[in-house]
């Protein structure tokens, strides 16, 4: 049986490809276990959403200018 | 997590039966054997059912058939529901327990009737360390049971031994892409990239909606955006098609090793048949004119001895000057008779009368035969010089008869070593696998060069879609009030590209992996050893085995190393997925040759060591050798029997 | 001899046997006119010629060709040993007749004692050994 909800994989891929970025890595890991956990048919526009405000705000890789 | 027992009540042929699989020797492995239409299949289908609620191995007979046993509504009343249940017990490497069970109740409303569902319930039963008992029901079920074995993997886990079978033989890069997609959980990377997109597309457009510059620079973007994503689409089903081509291909060309091109040689023959016709015509011919020479020819040289003669008296009297005649002796004979001169009309006297006779002495031939003489002539003369070269003409005419002879025999030869090379092929049939390899071979590369002309295209795409997204960034800045939109969607954009990025570099990383595994495990499970060298999946997930000479022998392998190599495929999805759950395989070697099948069925005890492993077989795929090998090992030995009506099987333990 | 000779003719007996000269290839698709001519010549060859006992018309005389004329002509008038009979095509004709019924009996016996296909070859073997012995090459 699979301890995990997500497979390693994903979260070491997430992890990996985020370079260092916390505030990504921890807006793409949250995004993640809430689709495993409701397999694809849930109210996700408002969460993505306001996961998108919410962590840009904090997001250093962006150029001001 | 392995399977502890099974009972079933009213489903199916199974009254009331309780399955046990616990282990009791060496390795977990166990067995049920039973004929056809006693259940064996329908052991499979309750552990689905029990599952996940459906039955996706239901042979055709059984899909008309209510769930609920025939004995049982044979004997309801009607007066109560009547209920059928699977209750799966599943022990945890903890020794936990977890218990699945699935319900549905019906109304028998008549013998004959089909009965109606009532009710419908699943539920998990999690036993914890400390004995506690926590019961999920529905949907906290089905997610307790995705944790066992998802059921986008059950294939893998929950099979018939067809499968094995047929896995190399169908799409097989298609097969290996869509198992890794499984086993990697990517479908979790898609729903994240496709909402992700979606809220990036919805924070353009809260953005275009201050400016109509931005407005028409993300209404473009996303028509290219749209477009990519179609072309992707494209892309993958041209790339589906060469793959699904090239097997198809190579399946032919395995079919076609060592037969002869029978369309070539079928257009030589032909090609021979017309040739001898002509050579035939010709030969006729010749004979026909030889023939002719002969008849001719041979009747001059017949009566040569005749035509000689004459020929040399005319041309005495040619010398003579006989010929043509300037006297007519009849002429002559009239005047001597009436001595009287027919040209001056005088009398003849003496001298006259002397002269004539002595005329008439010199012509000796009256001019009848002298004209006779002149019309023979040419016509003895004609034949006389045919003759001259009767011999020479006879010969050129009998060489080139024997040419043709030669010709004609060469022709035979050539059609008999054809007809002996061709013999005991359909020759139609293979006729037909040349074209079908043929019309695979165009499809290869009709799609190749789309798939060139899309990747064209994409490459154009891109291009314009990250001038796009510049341009639209650049009237972003000028906008403040949108520097957080601008922020937004910058971030929304890494996003995605991260979960791209992750998407495959896991394909890629899950594909080495199986790769890898299903190597390790083949090489060790293979009984002929030396012959193979390597196994590898491509890029594109196409699967090769490598001869040990170097070639990729997949097409030419047996049944059962296709076999072996689809179950080592299975088993690398196993361990690689991370799911340690048991393998059941419903006739794992029905279609496995005599010879192999005590090999693949080592193959198995040796998976058994380390997995449970529940095996259904036939009576008649359950040989001697086999038992021979499997019995001693095995934990559990069940045989499942029919009763007299057929209603119910009932299971023996052995 | 003299008068208007309009046929040539057979004995009776041996219409069949010009039937039976189908068997033999060389003789397929031939005329009464040449298969005459053909056993006048076979007969002539081996100097043999027998008297006929009873006449019935094989051919017309119109059938026959100037270089047709010219063969019977030469046989009689070496038969003969005679120019005259050139002027009598009623003896012309009966002495060609009388080779044509010795040769078309000698024929068909050769034919039919001989394997089926072989009568061509040794008739071939046979013009050939003649052609040679009368040196008829560049005559």
């Amino acid at each position: 049986m699979s301890d995990t909800l997500i497979n390693e994989r994903i979260v070491n891929g997430l992890k990996l490809h985020c370079e260092g970025d916390d505030a990504m890595y921890g807006f793409l890991l949250d995004l993640a276990y809430r689709e495993a956990e409701h397999g694809g048919q849930w109210r996700w526009k408002a969460a993505y959403r306001q996961g998108v405000r919410q962590h840009s705000a904090e997001w250093g890789g962006f150029d001001e200018d | 997590m392995r399977i502890e027992k099974l009972v079933l009540q009213n489903y199916r042929q199974f009254r009331h039966a309780e399955l046990d699989f616990s282990r009791t020797a060496g390795n977990d492995l166990h067995i049920i054997r039973g004929m056809n239409g006693t259940g064996k299949t329908n052991i499979l289908n309750a552990f689905n059912w029990c599952l996940y609620g459906d039955e996706p191995h239901l042979a055709k007979d059984s899909q008309q058939l209510p769930r609920l046993n025939l004995g049982c509504i044979r004997d309801s009343d009607g007066s109560q529901n009547e209920e059928v249940r699977a209750e799966l017990w599943l022990k945890t490497r903890d020794g936990n327990y977890l218990v699945f069970e699935r319900r549905e109740s019906y109304r028998v409303q008549g013998h004959d009737e089909h009965p109606l569902v009532q009710e419908r319930s699943f539920e998990a039963r999690v036993t914890d360390a400390k004995g506690n008992i926590k019961i999920l029901r529905d949907e906290e079920a089905a997610y307790c049971a995705e944790r066992f074995v998802p059921r986008l993997m059950r294939e893998f886990f929950l099979f018939d031994g067809e499968r094995l079978d047929r896995y190399f033989k169908e799409a097989t890069a298609q097969n290996i892409r869509h198992a890794v997609f499984e086993l990697s959980q990517i479908h979790l990377l898609e729903n994240l990239e496709q909402k992700l997109d979606a809220t990036l597309k919805d924070v353009r457009r809260e953005a275009g909606k201050a400016s109509p510059a931005i407005e028409q620079s993300r209404e473009r973007l996303d028509t290219l955006e749209n477009r990519l994503g179609d072309l992707d689409t494209q892309r993958q089903a041209c790339i589906d098609q060469v793959n699904l081509s090239k097997d198809k291909i190579a399946e032919y060309l395995e079919m076609l090793r060592g037969v002869p091109d029978v369309a070539t040689l079928e257009a030589e023959r032909q090609g021979l048949g017309e040739r001898r016709k002509q050579k035939e015509q010709l030969r006729a011919d010749k004979a026909a004119q030889k023939r002719e020479a002969l008849f001719q020819s041979g009747m001059s040289i017949g009566v040569w001895p005749a035509m000689d003669q004459i020929l040399q008296i005319i041309d005495q009297k040619r010398e003579d000057n006989e010929i043509p005649p300037t006297v007519d002796k009849g002429l002559l004979d009239s005047i001597l008779r009436d001595h009287l001169c027919r040209i001056c009309g005088r009398a003849l006297d003496e001298e006259s009368t002397r002269h004539v006779k002595q005329l008439a002495e010199e012509v000796r031939l009256s001019s009848a035969v002298l004209r006779e003489l002149v019309n023979m002539e040419n016509a003895l003369r004609l034949r006389a010089d045919t003759l001259s070269h009767f011999d020479a003409q006879l010969r050129e005419m009998t060489s080139e008869i024997r040419e043709y002879e030669t010709e004609l025999d060469a022709i035979e030869r050539r059609k008999n070593e054809i007809d002996r090379e061709l013999e005991g092929y359909n020759i139609h049939r293979i006729t037909e696998w040349h074209k079908e390899r043929q019309n695979f071979e165009n499809a290869r590369d009709t799609n190749q060069r789309k798939l060139g002309m899309l990747d064209a295209q994409r490459d154009g795409l891109l291009v314009q879609i990250r001038a796009l997204k510049a341009s639209l960034d650049k009237e972003l800045k000028k906008e403040t009030k949108l520097a957080q939109l601008r922020k937004e969607i910058g971030f929304c954009a890494s996003a995605l590209e991260v979960v791209r990025q992750t998407k495959h570099s896991i394909m890629t990383q899950t594909r080495r992996e199986i790769e890898s595994e299903t190597k390790a495990l083949f090489m060790d499970f293979a009984w002929k050893k030396e012959t193979f060298r390597d196994v590898h999946i491509d890029d594109d997930y196409g699967i090769h085995l490598m001869h040990s000479m170097g070639y990729d022998c997949l097409g030419a392998a047996s049944a059962a190393e296709r076999e072996l190599l689809a179950l080592s495929f299975t088993l690398a999805l196993h361990k690689v997925s991370g799911f340690d759950s048991p393998i059941v395989i419903d006739t794992p070697v029905a279609r496995v040759s005599d010879e192999h099948r005590v090999n693949f069925g080592r193959v198995l005890l040796e998976v058994s060591a380390d997995k449970q492993t529940v095996l259904l077989f036939t009576p008649a795929e359950y040989s001697q050798d086999l038992a021979g090998v499997i019995d001693r090992h095995s934990s559990n030995r069940l045989e499942l029997k029919l009763s007299s009506d057929e209603n119910e099987a009932r299971v023996e333990v052995l | 001899m003299s008068g208007v000779v309009d046929r040539l003719s057979v004995d009776e007996k041996d219409r069949a046997l010009y039937d039976r000269l189908e068997s033999a290839d060389i003789f397929e698709g031939r005329t009464r006119k040449e298969q005459f001519l053909f056993a006048l010549a076979y007969a002539f060859q081996r100097g043999v010629r027998r008297p006929m006992e009873t006449r019935e018309g094989f051919f017309l005389a119109k059938d026959l060709h100037t270089e047709d004329r010219a063969l019977l002509s030469a046989v009689a008038a070496y038969s003969d040993d005679s120019l005259d009979v050139l002027a009598d095509k009623a003896r012309v004709f009966r002495i060609a007749e009388e080779y044509a019924h010795a040769g078309i009996r000698m024929i068909v016996d050769e034919i039919e004692s001989t394997q089926y296909g072989s009568f061509e070859k040794r008739l071939e073997m046979d013009f050939h050994d003649r052609w040679k012995q009368l040196a008829l090459a560049d005559n």
